[in-house]
C-alpha cells in the first residue's frame, strides 16, 4: 500500500516544495512509495484526506492558515513541518517586530508563528531551504519502520570536517557553534557565514556562545539582529 | 451568474477568480490573492546592505536566483561598484539555469499535463515514465549550473556584492558541459513536442514589455514596449510602472500609463526573438498576442538558455577574483529578466550601510491586471461551454501567464519612514 500524502503551503516562498520536485530520478523512486494526493501546484485534483502523512510548507500568518493547519492535523496521522518557514517561522517572522515602528496602510501585520504553535508535529525537516536528502531518509525511514533521528552535532562538526577556516577564531560572526548540523556546513563551504536555519541544536551551549561573542566586542544589538534573521533561536 | 473557483490549482501559490455575468456581460473579474504579504520591503529596512540578498531571495523559492541577483545589482547601482566580464558571465549562468529549472517545472509540470489529458505530472509518470524521467533530467541541467555556481539549487550563497564569495573548479565546469549536452537532445524534442500542441486561439491586444540590450538578454537591460517608442531605463521604473492595490487582493497590481501590459516568454520571444539561439530559430513565430503561446516561448527559451550556457561555458576559465569595494551611501535600481517576466529592485543605503528605503516589483504584479482583462476578454468566446469547460479553459488561460503568487505577496507600501 502506497502512503496516502498532501502537501500544503501557509506562508513562505515554495522553495521546501521546489526541493521536493528537486529530487530528480528519486522523485520517481518516492512516487513508487507515496501517493500524493494534495499537491495543489503540481496537481489538479486535490484531496482533503484521510492521509497517512502531511507536508506543511511555511509559517502561520493568518486565521485561514491556522484553520487550513488544523484541518490538516485531523486528516492525517503523521504531520511533517517542512522547513524553517514551518519550524521556526522563517524570514517573515521579521514582520512581528514592524508595528511598533512603522505605520502600515490598511493593514496591521499579523504575527508570524511555527506550525508547532497551533498543532503537534511529529517530525520537523529544518533549513532554510530544507534538505532534499533529509526528506528522502524520512521517508525510508517511515516506510521501513526505523526511527528517524535528528542529527545532535553542530554546524562546526562538519565546517571543521570540510576544512573550512573557521571565522569566529577570525572574530567574525558564525551561528555554527549552536547550530543543528546537517545540512554539511552548505553556507560556510560557499564562505559565508552560518546563520542558523536549522535552528538550535539539542545540547547547544547558547550561555557560552553569547559570552564568546560578548568577548569578541559584538554589540547586543547587532547580535540580537543577527540571530534573529531566522526563526528558532528563541530571542 | 457568479462563478467563484477556488485555489486555483498547478500554480505557484493561492489565489481565487471571482467572476460575475448578468445576461452573457460580464460584470466583475476579480483575481483575488489571499496569501499573507510578507512585508519584505519592511523587514529590510534598519538592516544592512550585505544581509539583504539573503532575505529577498527568500521572496521566492523557484526565482530566488532573479531575486537575489536583482538585490546586488542594486545595491552595486547604488554604491556605484562594477564588477569584472567574468563575474557578467557568471551570472549570466546563474540565470541561465534558473530558466531552465523554472520553465520546465511551467511548462511540463503545470501546462502539459492539461494537454496531454491528464490530472497532473504524478499522473503521467504512471502513464509516461520516460517522458517525465526526462523532464527530471533536463530540470536537473538547470539545477546542477546553480549549484556549481552559487553553491546550492535553491536560495543561492555564493553570490555577493561586485562577484563571487566562492568559484566553480574546472571539474565542476567540465561536468556542467557533459550533463548541458546530455539534455539537449532531450529539451529538442520537448521543443518538437511544444510546437505541435493544440494551443487555443485568443488575441490579447494589450502591450508587452521586456529587458533589451545586445544579445537576448536575461540579465539586464532597459525595457522596452513591443507596441509603443516607449523605453525606460532601470532608474525610472517607479515613474514609469504605477502599483495599486485593490481590496480583494493581498497583491498590487501594476500598470504603464493606466493600462495593464504583459511581461514574460512570450512578451521577449516577440521583442527579442532574432537574438535567439540558431537551434531554436526554425521554432521562433511571428508576433503574436495569444497568451497561450507563453508556454511554448517558455520552451523556446529553456532550449535557448541550454545553448547559450554551453556558448559560455566553452571558452571559460574561472580564476577567483578578490572582491573590492568601498560602501558608500547612495540609491541604486535594477532590472532582471526572471522566468515570468522583468523585476525591478530599489534600495536606498545610509553613509553607515544601512537599507532606508526599498521598492520591488515583481512580474506577477505587473501581469496580473493583464490577466483579469484576459479572462474578461476570453470570456464571451466560451460562455456557451458547460460550467466545468469554463473553468477548465479559465484555469488554463490564467496558468499560462505563469503567475507566481509568493512573489507577488512580497509587498506592502508602507507609510512613516
Amino acid at each position: 500500500m502506497k502512503l496516502k500524502a498532501g502537501v500544503y503551503t501557509l506562508t513562505s516562498c515554495q522553495g521546501c516544495q521546489l526541493n521536493i520536485l528537486n529530487l530528480g530520478d528519486e522523485l520517481l523512486d518516492v512516487l513508487d512509495y507515496v501517493s500524493f494526493e494534495r499537491f495543489p501546484w503540481i496537481n489538479e485534483k486535490n484531496s482533503d484526506g484521510p492521509f497517512d502523512i502531511v507536508f506543511i510548507d511555511g509559517s502561520v500568518s493568518n486565521a485561514e492558515e491556522e484553520k487550513t493547519l488544523k484541518n490538516a492535523r485531523t486528516s492525517s496521522k503523521i504531520l511533517v513541518a517542512l522547513g524553517n518557514c514551518a519550524c521556526h517561522g522563517g524570514v517573515q517572522l521579521g514582520k512581528n517586530f514592524l508595528s511598533d515602528t512603522v505605520k502600515v496602510e490598511n493593514l496591521r501585520p499579523r504575527n508570524v508563528r511555527p506550525v508547532s504553535d497551533f498543532v503537534k508535529v511529529d517530525y520537523f525537516l529544518y533549513g532554510c531551504p530544507m534538505i532534499p536528502a533529509e526528506f528522502v531518509n524520512l521517508i525510508n525511514c517511515i516506510k521501513s519502520g526505523r526511527e528517524f533521528r535528528q542529527k545532535t552535532f553542530p554546524v562546526c562538526f562538519e565546517c571543521a570536517r570540510n576544512n573550512n577556516d573557521c571565522l569566529l577564531l577570525n572574530n567574525e560572526f558564525c551561528m555554527g557553534p549552536i547550530t543543528r548540523g546537517g545540512c554539511n556546513s552548505v553556507c560556510l563551504n560557499n564562505n559565508n557565514p552560518c546563520d542558523g536555519c536549522r535552528g538550535v541544536f539539542d545540547d547547544a551551549n547558547m550561555k557560552s556562545f553569547l559570552n564568546l561573542l560578548k568577548n569578541k566586542n559584538f554589540k547586543p544589538a547587532d547580535i540580537q539582529s543577527l540571530m534573529s534573521f531566522y526563526g528558532g533561536l528563541g530571542l | 451568474m457568479k462563478l467563484s473557483m477556488e485555489h486555483l490549482t498547478k500554480i505557484e501559490g493561492h489565489a481565487n477568480l471571482n467572476l460575475e455575468i448578468n445576461e452573457d456581460k460580464v460584470e466583475k473579474v476579480e483575481m483575488n490573492i489571499f496569501e499573507s504579504s510578507r512585508f519584505f520591503e519592511s523587514i529590510v529596512l534598519g538592516k544592512h546592505f550585505s544581509r539583504v540578498w539573503e532575505l529577498t531571495s527568500r521572496i521566492c523559492g523557484i526565482c530566488s536566483v532573479s531575486h537575489c541577483l536583482a538585490s546586488i545589482m542594486a545595491l552595486e547601482n547604488g554604491m556605484n561598484v562594477n564588477v569584472s566580464d567574468q563575474t557578467v558571465t557568471l551570472r549570466k549562468l546563474l540565470t541561465y539555469g534558473e530558466f531552465i529549472q523554472s520553465h520546465l517545472v511551467h511548462s511540463h509540470f503545470n501546462s502539459l499535463p492539461a494537454y496531454l489529458k491528464t490530472g497532473g505530472i504524478i499522473e503521467l509518470a504512471s502513464k509516461d515514465k520516460t517522458l517525465v524521467r526526462n523532464a527530471l533530467k533536463i530540470k536537473e541541467a538547470g539545477n546542477e549550473i546553480i549549484k556549481a555556481i552559487g553553491g546550492r539549487a535553491v536560495h543561492p550563497l555564493a553570490c555577493t556584492i561586485g562577484g563571487f564569495s566562492k568559484f566553480p573548479d574546472k571539474k565542476s565546469i567540465e561536468n556542467l558541459k557533459t550533463v548541458l549536452k546530455g539534455v539537449k537532445p532531450l529539451a529538442l524534442e520537448s521543443l518538437e513536442k511544444f510546437s505541435k500542441l493544440d494551443y487555443e486561439s485568443f488575441n490579447l491586444d494589450k502591450d508587452h514589455f521586456c529587458l533589451v540590450n545586445r544579445d537576448y538578454t536575461l540579465l539586464s537591460g532597459v525595457s522596452k514596449s513591443l507596441k509603443t517608442p516607449l523605453v525606460f531605463g532601470n532608474e525610472e521604473f517607479e515613474k514609469v510602472i504605477k502599483e495599486k492595490k485593490r481590496s480583494y487582493s493581498t497583491a498590487k497590481f501594476a500598470e504603464i500609463d493606466s493600462k495593464p501590459f504583459m511581461v514574460g516568454a512570450l512578451p521577449r520571444v516577440n521583442i527579442n526573438g532574432k537574438r535567439l539561439s540558431e537551434s531554436v530559430k526554425p521554432y521562433v513565430f511571428p508576433v503574436s498576442f495569444n497568451p497561450f503561446l507563453n508556454d511554448y516561448a517558455q520552451v523556446i527559451e529553456l532550449v535557448h538558455c541550454i545553448d547559450e550556457s554551453l556558448n559560455l561555458l566553452e571558452n571559460l576559465d574561472v580564476k577567483e577574483e578578490k572582491v573590492r569595494f568601498k560602501p558608500r551611501a547612495g540609491i541604486g535600481f535594477s532590472a532582471t529578466e526572471a522566468p515570468r517576466g522583468t523585476l525591478f529592485h530599489k534600495y536606498k543605503i545610509n553613509g553607515k550601510g544601512i537599507v532606508t528605503n526599498a521598492n520591488i516589483i515583481t512580474p506577477t504584479a505587473q501581469n496580473l491586471p493583464v490577466i483579469e482583462s484576459a479572462v474578461r476578454e476570453y470570456l464571451p468566446n466560451i460562455m456557451h461551454l458547460k460550467k466545468e469547460e469554463i473553468v477548465k479553459k479559465l484555469e488554463s488561460l490564467i496558468r499560462a501567464f505563469d503567475p507566481c503568487i509568493s512573489c507577488s505577496t512580497h509587498f506592502l507600501r508602507i507609510k512613516g519612514l
